[in-house]
């Protein structure tokens, strides 16, 4: 793949036509050839990370309008095929759940042993010391940010975002004094202070024109498009349990111990005994 | 109707009186420690108690989960058998044997110096142990074992962690769990009289003979107790499994006890964790009693059949 061909990933994934299993196929030539270590490297332990990546094969943790957690068969099994599928091609590391964040930070950024690497935004800082980057040029040189790609062909990429939710208690005596802190932290210059001390992307469009972010908060600028195809993470008290659910399945077929049926009706039976009431299942 | 004698009622308190001395601080411990646990425990398998401690009713859900929908229960319960039976059998007795005659046949001093390094793990934090354990089978080159492996014997790196994890928690288990045994057995081997030895040199015997005529007979009683000891022990002990492989990979290392704890104290399902746990409290009973009985232990608590001097 040249840099011209690099350099146009993030339009094609965006349009469907690079899709999930082209970057599994992508990533397992680059193993198989030695260019890189590892293809796909992912967190080592249970997260947000992969909701995104569920998606683009139909999933969607959320039923909006019953405020309950949800899960597809049909779209677990998509996904599950598709892990399986990458694990064949070797661009997932079967041991990938095994490793430190020790050694998947030093194989995803100073190292330079991984050609994919599943991050937020917030990573650019340890990104920037580990390459010792002297700013965004030398970033973007090393790395292209592309969503999830679709998980066919003229399908939909996706991303994440959370969204973070204040809530008062209704015990407080102080209810609206805690309201005004609130509102007053939301305002865009404080806001703004935050996003780039912290990488995470502002709440508002307009603080993208502040001079500070667009100077400090280069990441974040580049950051704001790809919030075209984010969903956000439900802010349901068992999202934790859910998503540590899901990562077990791909455990289980990363290291060979299930297969995508297997690893469907696994994830669907812990949800129905862990979540109960909480999970709907649909076919 | 005779009165009591003054001197037999007043033998009769004193009798009242040691009892409550001396058996009384062991039975507060016995009950607070060992029973009300058990009963709480039973009583807590019956409701419904979740994350947020409520208890809105008695049920039998839980009975009928494990005996209908939990498709974990019963490979936990084997990967249990094999890490109980595996440890038991290689580390803590048999090794622990072998470590015993070893520092027992060498000179003092340095018996006594070896079997203090063998403790040394005993005395540190568990967390730390297991971390040491960590860094021993980390899978890249860092590793201890890779780098043995790799620098010193210039063999491929392996990944323990991963593709022998059962065999990783028996190691980590075994080598700690051995010097307790151990200890028992070498102050067993050291209150066999020495005249013993001394006559059997006499008469000829080599050590392989005063290993297996004098030595092995006095072992039977600490044999038999560090087996039901470390059975009961290693049946509810998961805290290094926790810490070095955390259950998996997949499920591969979730012992019986660490798999009623994920799903009371991870999961917040408390009453269901309750429920898992009293198998774990059957199963320690039944096999403390069947050993109790295979074993003639009973025999133990008669006076010892080695008079010292």
């Amino acid at each position: 793949m040249s840099d011209k061909d690099i350099a146009a990933l993030p339009a094609k994934v965006d349009a469907g036509e690079f899709t999930a299993n082209d970057l599994c196929d992508l990533a397992g030539r680059a193993v198989q050839k030695g260019v890189a270590k590892y293809g796909i490297l992912h967190r080592p332990n249970a997260g947000p990370d992969f909701q995104m990546i569920t998606e683009v094969f139909g999933g969607d943790p959320y039923d909006k309008q019953a405020g309950k957690l949800q899960a597809s068969k049909a779209a677990l099994h998509a996904f599950y095929t598709w892990v399986k599928y990458c694990v064949d091609k070797k661009a997932l590391f079967p041991n990938n759940s095994a490793m430190s964040w020790d050694a998947i930070e030093q194989a995803a950024m100073g190292g330079d042993e991984a050609l994919v690497f599943f991050h937020g935004v917030w990573r650019v800082t340890d990104q920037m010391k580990a390459f010792k980057f002297k700013g965004k040029d030398d970033y973007f040189h090393k790395y292209t940010w592309i969503n999830a790609p679709a998980g066919k062909k003229g399908g939909k990429p996706a991303n994440l975002s959370h969204p973070i939710a204040y809530a008062v208690s209704a015990k407080s005596k102080n209810k609206e004094l805690a309201a005004y802190i609130v509102a007053l932290a939301s305002q865009s210059y404080p806001n703004m202070q935050h996003a780039v001390s912290t990488n995470h992307t502002p709440i508002n469009y307009g603080e993208q024109s502040m001079p500070e972010l667009v100077d400090k908060g280069w990441a974040l600028v580049a950051a704001t498009p790809m919030l075209k195809y984010a969903s956000f993470m439900p802010n349901h008290p068992k999202i934790g349990q859910y998503n540590s659910i899901i990562f077990k399945g791909i455990q289980g077929v990363e290291t060979g111990r299930l297969n995508a049926d297997k690893a469907t009706d696994f994830v669907i039976d812990e949800l129905q005994n862990e979540l109960g009431k909480d999970v709907v299942i649909k076919n | 109707m005779r009165a009591m004698p003054d001197f037999a009622r007043a033998q009769q308190n004193r009798q009242r009186a040691n009892f409550a001395l001396f058996l009384g601080p062991a039975l507060v411990l016995l009950v607070c420690f060992f029973i009300a646990p058990v009963v709480v425990d039973l009583g807590l398998a019956f409701t419904d108690m979740g994350r947020t401690l409520a208890v809105t009713g008695f049920t039998l859900d839980n009975f009928e989960r494990m005996a209908t929908r939990d498709s974990r229960l019963l490979a936990s319960l084997g990967i249990t058998a094999i890490f109980v039976l595996s440890t038991l059998a290689v580390f803590n007795v048999t090794f622990a044997l072998l470590l015993a005659l070893v520092t027992t046949a060498v000179p003092k001093a340095f018996g006594a110096f070896f079997q203090a390094v063998w403790l040394l793990p005993r005395m540190s934090p568990s967390v730390v142990y297991a971390l040491l354990w960590a860094w021993v089978v980390d899978p890249n080159e860092r590793g201890l074992l890779n780098q043995v492996l790799v620098h010193v014997l210039g063999l491929p790196p392996v990944d323990l962690r991963s593709n022998q994890p059962l065999l990783t928690i028996i190691l980590a288990n075994g080598f700690i769990g051995a010097s307790l045994g151990m200890i028992i057995f070498t102050s067993a081997i050291r209150s066999i009289p020495e005249h013993l030895f001394h006559a059997a040199r006499a008469d000829g015997a080599g050590s392989l003979a005063i290993v297996r005529h004098i030595v092995f007979p006095a072992m039977r009683w600490p044999i038999s107790y560090m087996t039901i000891h470390q059975t009961l022990s290693l049946l509810v002990s998961f805290e290094y499994i926790l810490l070095i492989t955390g259950g998996g990979p997949f499920y591969d290392t979730t012992v019986f006890s660490l798999y009623a704890y994920r799903r009371a104290f991870e999961n917040g399902q408390y009453a269901y964790g309750a429920a898992l746990s009293l198998i774990l409290i059957v199963i320690g009973v039944i096999a403390a009693l069947g050993m109790w009985r295979l074993m003639d232990m009973r025999r133990l608590l008669q006076p010892p059949r080695i008079e010292g001097h």
